[in-house]
This record gives C-alpha cells, structure tokens and sequence, in this order.
C-alpha cells in the first residue's frame, strides 16, 4: 500500500515519501523546461522566449535533454518504491460512490459555491483523475516524442500521427497541469496542503476536512 | 503572373547538366556516392543536391525501358511544407514558387516529414531545410533558373504557367499518337491544388516514382486545423478558470470570513462526526 501517514504529531500527518517528492519534482522541473522549449514551435506567442535556450536550435536540444529527464520519475519509482506506484495506481483506479459524487460538487465547489464534499480518502477524486492523467500522458507524449525524434527510423507515416498525438496530449495535459498548479498551490481552500509536497508533512486539521476517510484510518492507526 | 517549369521526359537524355548547373549557381559541394552497377549516380535529393534525374530500368512485355525524370521540389500550389512549417520559412512567391526564408528556419524538420513527394532535407551542419526554390535571384534578375537554361535538349521549358501548361498537354496528345500511356503530372493533381513543376510523362507517374495522388497529409490537416486551435483553447480555458476561480474564492473570503481550524487530537473520528462546517 501507499506510504500510509504513520505520524500524527503537532497537528501534522506524513503524506509523501521523499521517492514520491523527488519523482514529482523531477517530473515538474522536466516538464516546464519541455513546456517552454515545446511552446516555441507551438505558439508564436513563446517566441520571445527563443533567446533564453541559445534560439531554436539550443531549445531543441534542451528539449531532448529533459525529455530523457523525464523517464526518470518512473525510474526512480520502480528502483526505490514500486509497491508505493502500484498502490498509488491500485486506488486511483479505485472509484467509490463518495468519488463519483465528488467530481461535480468539485466543479461548483471550484467557484464559489458553498458544497457539502462526500468523504474522501488519501487521494481524492481529482487527484484520481490527475494521477492517471499524468502517468499515461506522459507515455503517450513520452512514445510520440520518441517517434518524431527518430522520424527516419519510424517512418514518416507514423512520424504524421505522432505530431497530432503528440501536441493534442500536450494541449490537453497543460490545461491540467495548469488547474493542478493553481489547486495545489494557490487555491484558498486547497493551498494549505502545498508544502507537504516539499517536507512529506501536510496538517492534521486539513487531513480532517479534506480527506476524512483518510484520517480516520490515520487515527485509528495510531490508536493500535 | 504564374510561373511554372515543364520537364518533357521524352526529350531529356539524362545528361544531369541540370543537376550540375543547379550544384554550380547554388554553390552546393558535390557528393560522392558509392558505384551501384548503374547510371543512377545520387539516389535521392539531399540537403546537397536539390535536383536529380531519376533512371529507372525496367522490363515490360520483354521490352527494356530506361525512364528519366528530372525530381527536385515541385512547387505546390497548396504545399504540404508550407502548412505544416511553424515559422513561416517557407511561403508562396507571388509567382507561385514556394520559397523559403533561411533566417526564419529552424530546422524542426516538419515540411520533411509532411513533404508528399520527400523533397526537402534538413542541413546536418546548418540545421537549415533546403531545397529548389525555382532560383528565386535568378528569376528576379530576369533570368530563367539555371538548370532550365542549362539544359541542352530543350526538355527543361520554363514560363508563364498557363504557357507550359498548353505545351504540356500539346506535347501529352502528340505523343499519345504513338504511345497511349504519355501523359502530364501537375495539372490535375489537385490534391496539392496543382504543381508549378509540370511533367510530360511516357508512363504512369508510379513508374518514375512520383506519386498517383499526392495530398496534403490528412494528419497535417487535422494537427494544424483542429489540435493546435483546441490545444490553445484548453490551455488558455484553464488559465481563466484557475483565474475566475481564485477571484471568487476571494470575494466569498471577504464578505464571510474563513473558517477556524478547531484542533485535532489522536484517536479523532471525523466521518461518525457531523460535519457541517466541512465545505471540500
């Protein structure tokens, strides 16, 4: 199972283990450098930015760089805490009642309206989504990226299919990343779980009225 | 005014004076190829080499037949190679030639992968596409492009399109007299809305490795038309949510105070509790 929150001291519960902030962060740093080098060649509007990476021909080369940067979250993963990814993949796949009643009361929830959140457990139900979106976005622009970069070798039929696949997963997944960093981090209602993301510690008082499921498995563990 | 180049293969030799004097006025270094047991000396265009002429043997009905085609960029009326470049590099000339700006290239290799016919090639040390670009200075000094006036036989015409045009389908129906199979290549492909290099042909377009319908790709279309403006709508969609978002949030703050965290002890039930003040 995922690594469960075991501490429940000075109103603060463990919620990620340092192979989960490393992945993240890793992933996160890969991305953006992928997000503005990608950008130059998608919207005219980044252009500006060329400069910054030695002009086009240095933000394709950083390009490649970071896209091999970004195998290593799934390496790390698999090497330090494989039983950690699965059990993170077993429960977002795991949809309860509570889930699904939580993703529209969510979208009202988002502006402004006051909602009463079925319970959640240690992700929620947009964390589901985000998680699953994430690792297979992520394979999917990773495969494409891979068949534009060695076109010659794949083939230029396949090499077509890769630019649709390959700009329409990362249209798609910005537009997530995007929700995610303003939730994660700038959200009023979400914002105070943004620094267990970098000490592994989120508080308790929040477990509680976020993820109540989660904290009542916390609680009664340390009940034991 | 339309320009457009007419290659009638049934006059060409093969002499490559074409390839010469395009190598000479583009300054392009030569390029040794290895000896294949045949004429064809360069297999294909490269970043080096923006015309070749095509040999091709080949058997039919016990009768030997050795087909040439002069092959280098064929200038489309709706280029594939414009559509798909990021930087607008390459751009149709007034005259209908698809030229391209050098500084605005960026070698990411999209009009190569997208070209129909695998014209351009990205330079490995310039990492700059490259190919025919009709000899742009030379066409607006007045001149014709090099290899049309190089060429000894008369089989490389160049003009006003509509010109070559009527020549081409002349040149098709005298020879059609003695061989049923001529035909042009370039004026009802429409798939690429026409072509400003206009082909006389003594056989199927396949048997001199131009393709029966040439086509804008459909993926091209699909990822310039509809990904790229619904990739743009998502992205700036969920800026202005996050944005829309965070302001109410900071309205409903301000006119009702935010809530106080009451505090959490071991052994807390949170589900068996009420749990009206719980609003995520």
């Amino acid at each position: 199972m995922i690594t469960r929150g075991t501490k429940l001291e000075e109103g603060k519960i463990f919620r990620f283990s340092l192979t989960s902030r490393y992945a993240h962060w890793i992933h996160a740093i890969a991305y953006t450098f992928l997000f503005f080098t990608g950008m130059l060649l998608f919207f005219d509007l980044f252009d500006f930015l060329a400069p910054v990476f030695g002009g086009f021909a240095g933000a394709q080369l950083i390009h490649r760089i970071f896209a091999v940067v970004l195998i290593l979250p799934g390496l790390i993963f698999i090497v330090f805490d494989l039983k950690n990814f699965m059990g993170w993949m077993k429960e977002c796949v795991t949809w309860t009642k509570d889930d699904r009643v939580a993703i529209p009361t969510f979208l009202k929830e988002l502006f402004g309206a006051k909602v009463k959140m079925p319970p959640q457990s240690y992700i929620n139900a947009g964390q589901k989504i985000n998680s699953i979106l994430t690792v297979f976005a992520t394979g999917i622009i990773g495969v494409s990226g891979l068949i534009m970069w060695f076109a010659g070798f794949f083939g230029y039929g396949l090499a077509r299919w890769a630019y649709v696949v390959h700009s329409g997963m990362t249209g798609f997944m910005v537009a997530v990343v995007i929700m995610h960093i303003y939730l994660g981090a700038l959200n009023p209602k979400s914002k105070a779980a943004f620094p267990a993301i970098f000490t592994g510690y989120v508080d308790a008082e929040y477990v509680k009225r976020h993820h109540s499921k989660w904290f009542d498995e916390v609680t009664a563990f340390k009940k034991d | 005014m339309a320009i457009a180049m007419l290659h009638d293969v049934s006059k060409c030799t093969a002499c490559r004076a074409c390839t010469v004097a395009c190598k000479q006025w583009k300054s392009l270094s030569a390029e040794i190829t290895p000896f294949t047991g045949e004429f064809q000396s360069h297999q294909d265009l490269s970043a080096k080499t923006y015309t070749i002429v095509r040999m091709t043997e080949r058997v039919e009905n016990g009768q030997f037949h050795w087909d040439f085609l002069k092959f280098q960029c064929l200038h489309c009326s709706e280029a594939a190679c414009v559509k798909a470049c990021p930087q607008g590099a390459l751009y149709y000339n007034d005259n209908g030639a698809v030229s391209f700006n050098v500084d605005k290239c960026v070698g990411c290799g999209y009009c190569v992968v997208n070209c129909p016919f695998g014209v351009p090639h990205v330079d490995e040390e310039t990492h700059k596409s490259t190919k025919c670009d009709f000899c742009t200075d030379r066409i607006a000094m007045g001149l014709e492009p090099s290899c049309a006036k190089t060429c000894p036989t008369g089989a490389i015409q160049f003009g006003d399109r509509d010109k070559m045009v009527a020549l081409a389908e002349a040149r098709a129906a005298e020879l059609r007299k003695l061989n049923p199979l001529a035909q042009t290549y370039g004026i009802k492909e429409q798939g690429v809305g026409g072509t400003h290099m206009i082909y006389v042909l003594e056989a199927s377009p396949e048997v001199y490795g131009l393709p029966k319908d040439p086509a804008v790709p459909y993926t091209l279309t699909l990822w310039k038309d509809l990904i790229h403006p619904l990739g743009k709508l998502a992205m700036g969609g969920a800026v202005v949510a996050a944005a829309v978002s965070l302001i109410t949030h900071k309205i409903n703050a301000e006119t009702s105070g935010l809530d106080i965290p009451a505090k959490v002890a071991v052994g807390d039930k949170v589900s068996s509790v009420k749990r009206e003040e719980e609003t995520l």
